[in-house]
Parts: structure tokens; C-alpha cells; sequence
């Protein structure tokens, strides 16, 4: 989005000189639209759609793509060509911000890797995971949830697996952490696990009503608000952390723009707003938290700025919005651009 | 959804037997169609095969929030949308713009992102919405079978334990989204897959092809309908009682 905002709709409505030919032209009109049925006092004249830009509307910009070398081959490729080891990407998910690196989970090549900012992989696991989806970094440490083998996971700073924190979850993915609760969404519980020292409890039920979920995939917590990817309810759910009391949803079904056909990846930025990558849609979209449309970024490519299949989503402080292309191999990192700094 | 059998019932049920049948007339016919009109309508059944779709609301598949097995008076569009994405052409603007081309960022020329590169093995069609749910979040991604050998009858050269198993960005998975070759190609590498003539394997009429020719999730997989699923033995949602008849459609053994 590079308009600018300088730039400003002219008042709507033309401007009418009162000479007699154009009294004459608009009492002819008025008769003709009054003959057909029309009310309109000013004449036919072009629908404008003023866009509303606020004075205070940010701008996104893509700033980095990590895409490991090679990134863009196929196995089969790699193989026909005499390059046998495994990219160091399969297909990632999920993303986290850790400090200024980036924490993410690789569920093609089971495992979790530390990156820094300018894409150096600083710590990577062994590939003994199944299936890792959510990462969060929590008080305890660095929790990953694996959808596959129904665990959610501590590591270690070497980011092997230090303690098994839960285990028997139907298909656990999205992840988020208060100081003292891990909240681990079930996709295939339909509901909401929260772990704590003092044991466990749930939230949700299966359904479509409010506070219900339909396979639900991603976890922000923000204050005492638990923003969920409802995945397959095609929403966005606010529920009270403590209660699971409804506070609120938003999204619909379909296959245009600010629709949330396949939410995955959902992410609150420093400004407040919502962030949804939608994997059907191939692209990240922005609300309100009131569900207002603001826009979205992207649509299915290879070239930056477009995505296959994009994932996890993950805002820092700073501005900068990780998104994870999981088709593409690659972490696009977005910059929100406050305006009037155009080129900082 | 009615099956045509019970549509057929129905009508037949509402026909009247006019009065008394005369003497010389037909009485087979009147007693034959009482007796048809007396028949219990066959129930509404999700696993009978009348028509796209009809037994799916049985399968793991039926991703309503009352799930399979259970309210059989679902409309089926309840579970249709769930893949088949309505098209809504009217939808809000948003409020901060119309949906971001490329050419309004200025993106400085990455080395690794020239123009013109082809991603080797992209899945596309009908695999894309497959993979939007099949990647380990809302269903189990990667197949759930990496590193298991499908079970074969024969000696296979390939299989995915073996090495030169060739998987494409689906790790331990058979290729997809490609156009299958007529034959085996006049220069192939030293790797033999005895594929068939495509005049063979378009003859079986449960193996699909996309309308491209490609391969596809859906050529080996209905996501319709979950006839042949053995835990262990024969994957969910497989076209063929058994994973051999399917491989052999497009393979010779060697």
C-alpha cells in the first residue's frame, strides 16, 4: 500500500455554473429522472468511493525474505542434480519471536530452529519431532506443541526436549503463554487446554455458537483477552482467558479478499491490530479488533510479496510482522510503517 | 439428498388403483402396483451412492460441528463448504485499501528471487485444497506415512524406504501436480517407473487425472467417499480395495 496519505478525494458531487443552458440541461435532467422514478436533485453524476484513508494510516512494506539457499528446488530436483542433503527448510509452520531472532517449527523436517535477524540459523534441533506447529517463548521456556504425537514440549536453550509438559492432546497447535498458563488450542478437541502449576483446565466446546470452536488452530493472548483462529468456523473468536466467556467474533466463509476460507497463522501487531494468514486465500489480511477489513497483503506466487500456503504469523514490538511461506520455504518479514516516516 | 430408488417408491405409493378391476382386465397389474405402493420407501441414506458427494457426511470428512455419525438430517451444503468455497462477489471494501499488487512495493532485486524461477514440484489444483487442511494443523499433514513402505505385491524398485524414493516438497509422498508422461519418456534417467500408456491409465475408471493431465491428490484419494479404509492396510479415502491396484494402474511391475 504506497497511497500516500497526502493524497485526498475531491468533495463528491460536480460543480454547476448557473448559465441558462446548464439551467436549462438540469431541469431536463430533473424531468427525466423525476419521469423515471429517480430522486436524485443533482443530476446523474459517478459513484465515488472515497477510501477513507485516514490521516494516521500506516503502510506495510516487505523488508526481508529468509529463504535458505537452494530453497526453491524440489527434492526430486536436488536429487536429478547431485544435491542429495536435505534443504533446511521442508516446510516450516510456525513462528515466534524470540528477542531479535526468530523461533521456528518445521513439521516437514520435524524439528525447530533459532534464527537470527539477518538469517543466520544460530540453533536447530534434531529431527525427533513428529510434527511441531506452535513455539511460544514463556517464562519456563521455549514450549512447542506437536500435533502429531498429541505433546506439548519444553525445550531447552539447545532446543532439544528438556520436559514433556502435557501429553494425549487431540492434535495441539497453536500455542500462547500468560506468565503463569501455557493456552494450547486442540484442533481436534475443539477446545482450548490451559496448563499451569496447578494443573489443567479447558476451554470451549465443539460447535458453531459463540465461544464454541470448529477446529481451532492459533492462539494470541492479549491482556486478559484469548484471541482464536477458528479455523474451520471461518472466524476470529475473543474469549475471556479466565471464563472462556465469548467476547466477540468476526470472518466469514468465502474466497475474496478479508474472507477466512482456511485461517491459519493470527497475530496482534503493536498498533493492536489483527493479523490472519489464510492459506486458501494466499495472503495475510488486517482487522480491527472490532473486525473492521482494513487490507490485505499478498496473493499465491513465488516472488516476494506472494505466497503458497502461509502459516504462522508473529508481531514484535518493533513493528516487523514474520510471516512464514510455507510452500515457499521461506520467512517474508513485513514492516509496519508509521506515517511520516517514509523512509526510515 | 434422495436416492433414485426412493424417489421412484414415492411416486409409485401415490398412484391410485382405480376402483375395482374389471373381470377381464389386467389384476396382475393392480396387485403388482399395490404391492410396489405397500413397499417401505428405502431410508435416506448418507452411504448410499446417488450421486457426488452422498456418503461423505459418514467419512472424517464431515467436518460440520455435529460430525459423522451423527445428525443425518444435515443438509449436505453444510458440509459441502467446508472444500467446495462459495464464491461471495460481494463482500466490505476494506477500509485501508484495495488488496496490495507487487508492483507497489519497491523491493530491492534479491539474488535468489530473479525473475523467471521455477519452483520445482509446486502442488497445484485440486492438491492445494488438500494441503490447505492436510499440513498437520486441521488434519495430519505429510500423510502421516513418512518413512513407511507401501505394501506391494511384487519386488518394487521404489518404495519410500528405499533410497531414491523420489518425494517431491511432500516429504515420504508420492509426487503430485505434475503432467504424467505418456509412457515412459525416450530419455529418461536410469530411473525405470514402468509407467503405463496414458491410453491405459485413462481406461480405469478410478484413477483420475485433472483436467490437465496431471496428477493429482484425487487421483489415488476421493475425498468423497471412505470405501476401502483398512487402519494399517489400505490409506482413507483410496479409490481401490487394496494400495497395489492402485499403484498398478499407472506402474508395471519390473
Amino acid at each position: 500500500m504506497t497511497a500516500s496519505a497526502e493524497r485526498r478525494r475531491s468533495p463528491s458531487g460536480p460543480r454547476h455554473g448557473a448559465t441558462p443552458g446548464r439551467v436549462l440541461a438540469a431541469l431536463t435532467c430533473l424531468a427525466l429522472l423525476a419521469g423515471t422514478g429517480c430522486a436524485s436533485s443533482r443530476g446523474p453524476s459517478l459513484r465515488i468511493s472515497d477510501l477513507g484513508w485516514p490521516a494516521d494510516a500506516p503502510r506495510v512494506r516487505l523488508e526481508r525474505v529468509l529463504e535458505p539457499q537452494g530453497a526453491r528446488t524440489g527434492r526430486l530436483f536436488r536429487l536429478l542434480a547431485g544435491q542429495p542433503e536435505a534443504p533446511l527448510l521442508e516446510r516450516p509452520y510456525g513462528v515466534a519471536w524470540d528477542g531479535a531472532d526468530l523461533l521456528l517449527t518445521d513439521p516437514g523436517a520435524g524439528r525447530v530452529l533459532r534464527i537470527s535477524a539477518d538469517g543466520r540459523v544460530l540453533a536447530s534441533s534434531k529431527a525427533e519431532l513428529s510434527s511441531p506447529i506452535g513455539i511460544a517463548s514463556c517464562s519456563r521456556g521455549i514450549v512447542v506443541t506437536d500435533s502429531e504425537s498429541g505433546e506439548v514440549l519444553l525445550l531447552g536453550e539447545d532446543l532439544r526436549v528438556r520436559e514433556r509438559l502435557a501429553e494425549g492432546l487431540l492434535r495441539p497447535t497453536g500455542v500462547a503463554c500468560s506468565a503463569d498458563e501455557i493456552f494450547v488450542a486442540e484442533t481436534g478437541g475443539h477446545r482450548i487446554r490451559v496448563l499451569s502449576e496447578s494443573g489443567e483446565r479447558f476451554l470451549g466446546t465443539r460447535g458453531s455458537g459463540p465461544g464454541e470452536l470448529n477446529f481451532p488452530t492459533s492462539l494470541v493472548l492479549d491482556g486478559d483477552d484469548l484471541w482464536i483462529g477458528d479455523t474451520l468456523n471461518f472466524r476470529v473468536q475473543r474469549i475471556d482467558a479466565a471464563t472462556g466467556a465469548p467476547r466477540g467474533a468476526f470472518g466469514q466463509l468465502g474466497d475474496m479478499a478479508g474472507e477466512m476460507p482456511r485461517l491459519k497463522g493470527l497475530a496482534i501487531d503493536p498498533a493492536g491490530q489483527l493479523w490472519v494468514a489464510d492459506a486458501h486465500l494466499d495472503a495475510i489480511s488486517m482487522f480491527r479488533r472490532d473486525g473492521t477489513y482494513l487490507m490485505s497483503v499478498g496473493s499465491t506466487g513465488a516472488a516476494p510479496g506472494t505466497f503458497s500456503f502461509p502459516a504462522g504469523v508473529a508481531a514484535n514490538a518493533g513493528g516487523e510482522l514474520a510471516v512464514v511461506d510455507s510452500f515457499n520455504r521461506r520467512i517474508q518479514i513485513f514492516r509496519l510503517v508509521a506515517p511520516g516516516t517514509d523512509h526510515s | 439428498m434422495h436416492s433414485t430408488t426412493s424417489r421412484q417408491t414415492v411416486s409409485r405409493a401415490a398412484l391410485k388403483v382405480r376402483g375395482p378391476v374389471a373381470s377381464g382386465g389386467r389384476p396382475g397389474l393392480a396387485a403388482a402396483l399395490l404391492a410396489l405402493a405397500l413397499l417401505p420407501a428405502p431410508a435416506v441414506d448418507a452411504q448410499s451412492t446417488g450421486g457426488a458427494g452422498s456418503g461423505i457426511a459418514a467419512t472424517v470428512h464431515n467436518l460440520s460441528v455435529s460430525g459423522p455419525g451423527e445428525i443425518r438430517s444435515l443438509t449436505e451444503t453444510e458440509i459441502c463448504k467446508f472444500c467446495h468455497i462459495p464464491h461471495n462477489p460481494v463482500v466490505s471494501d476494506p477500509l485501508w485499501g484495495h488488496t496490495l499488487s507487487q508492483q507497489q512495493y519497491s523491493v530491492p532485486r534479491s539474488p535468489s528471487a530473479g525473475p523467471g524461477v521455477q519452483l520445482g514440484g509446486q502442488p497445484d489444483g485440486s492438491s492445494r485444497l488438500c494441503l490447505s487442511c492436510h499440513d498437520g494443523t486441521v488434519a495430519l499433514g505429510d500423510l502421516g506415512g513418512r518413512g513407511a513402505t507401501i505394501p506391494m505385491t511384487g519386488f518394487q524398485r521404489l518404495s519410500p524406504g528405499r533410497s531414491g524414493y523420489l518425494g517431491t516438497d511432500l516429504s515420504g509422498s508420492h509426487p503430485i501436480s505434475f503432467i504424467v508422461p505418456n509412457g515412459e519418456p525416450a530419455n529418461s534417467s536410469d530411473r525405470d517407473m514402468g509407467l503405463r500408456p496414458l491410453a491405459a491409465i485413462h481406461a480405469d475408471q478410478d484413477i483420475e487425472l485433472d483436467d490437465q493431465g496431471k496428477m493429482q491428490c484425487t487421483t489415488c484419494h476421493d475425498p468423497h467417499a471412505d470405501r476401502f479404509y483398512q487402519p494399517g492396510e489400505v490409506p482413507r479415502f483410496w479409490v481401490k480395495p487394496t494400495v497395489s491396484e492402485v499403484c498398478l494402474t499407472c506402474h508395471e511391475l519390473r
